[in-house]
């Protein structure tokens, strides 16, 4: 047989044991290789290649998932609670636009409604509701900060 | 606690992973970290070609995965994503030190094949008989890409499409990475057969 045809055969192998093989290519070559001991060999030698890498074993290290696990649960529990602090974030974001609307909006007609003078209307809804709501928003955000800071420091130390 | 039910159900069940990842459940990544931790491993372990870092990329994965989890969407196997995944650390992790090059076929530049490790190799302490050393050595020698192919589809049983999508290179190429990887092994038989 000439080296041709052995170096077709063994392309066919290749791209057998690859997964590149079509059906037809697999039933060619189990036939051809009944008949050709240098193909027979070649692809033998293939699969005692590929036997070969499944006889090495790697394993996770003692206390691996363990340790896994502890990060992945911090890192949940960080994110969990980031996402509460932007949720607050949002409520006070409302907060300060409601706020502000009511002060330029209705705080004129309360003013009147109510009798009072709207300049202490106006101080009234800004020390009670605008600038707290605004004190929030502004803190919210930087509260997981300052934690995982903190978190962090504590891991170093 | 360990699900065994919930094990059942998200090994079975892609839709369930991508259920679980996308809510950050905890107890579906613990079930994912038991079923999938020693392959995890051992793809980094070919990957790299050293065992020491293996254990810091392998819960760095994890951690990625919870966190971009959402972009997992239960309609292909889980594997090659999570794969994906690790291999983009991998690659980071090779930048940071200057080594190997998961890529340097395919983009030109040159291969950087400085010592990986001063540690024994992976292979070679892995290794139990004598073909399993000659193979350890010849798994030493070849480039990243080779490993990371062979493994993918011989100890992975990934299909080639897998395995292109994984290494981010198209099927040919990934192709051409097996036949070359599996001529290197193949050859320690043959010489080994005809001592």
């Amino acid at each position: 047989m000439s080296g041709e045809r052995h170096e077709d055969f063994e392309q066919r192998i290749d791209r057998s044991l690859a997964g590149a093989g079509t059906a037809e290519e697999q039933r060619l070559v189990e036939e051809h290789v009944r008949s050709c001991s240098a193909c027979a060999e070649y692809l033998s030698a293939s699969r005692r290649a590929v036997a070969g890498l499944k006889g090495f074993s790697f394993e996770a290290g003692p206390g691996l998932n363990a340790r896994v696990m502890a990060a992945v649960k911090a890192r949940a529990e960080e994110i969990e609670a980031r996402r509460r602090w932007m949720r607050l974030s949002v409520v006070a974001l409302a907060l300060t636009v409601l706020g502000t609307f009511v002060d330029l909006q209705v705080g004129r007609w309360a003013a009147a409604f109510f009798g009072l003078p709207s300049v202490a209307v106006h101080h009234g809804l800004l020390a009670l509701w605008i600038v707290p709501s605004f004190g929030l928003l502004v803190l919210f955000p930087l509260l997981p900060l300052l934690a995982a800071k903190r978190s962090r420091e504590g891991r170093t130390i | 606690m360990y699900d065994m039910a919930l094990a059942d159900t998200v090994s079975s069940d892609t839709r369930e992973i991508a259920r679980g990842l996308r809510e950050r459940d905890v107890a579906v990544l613990q079930v994912l970290v038991e079923e999938y931790q020693d392959r995890l491993v051992r793809y980094l372990v070919y990957v790299l070609g050293r065992r020491d870092g293996v254990d810091d990329l392998v819960q760095e994965t994890w951690l990625r995965v919870m966190e971009r989890g959402k972009s997992y969407d239960g309609r292909s196997r889980f594997e090659p994503w999570l794969f994906t995944v690790a291999r983009h650390l991998a690659i980071d992790f090779l930048r940071r030190r200057r080594e190997v090059s998961l890529d340097a076929e395919d983009d030109g530049r040159p291969v950087v094949m400085a010592p990986v490790s001063e540690m024994p190799s992976p292979f070679v302490l892995a290794a139990r008989t004598e073909d399993a050393e000659r193979l350890a050595a010849a798994l030493q020698g070849l480039q990243a890409m080779y490993r990371e192919a062979l493994v993918l589809r011989f100890m992975e049983d990934m299909s080639l499409q897998e395995i292109a999508a994984v290494a981010n290179a198209p099927v040919p190429t990934v192709a051409a990475r097996i036949y070359r990887g599996l001529a290197t092994l193949r050859s320690q038989m043959e010489e080994k057969h005809e001592r």
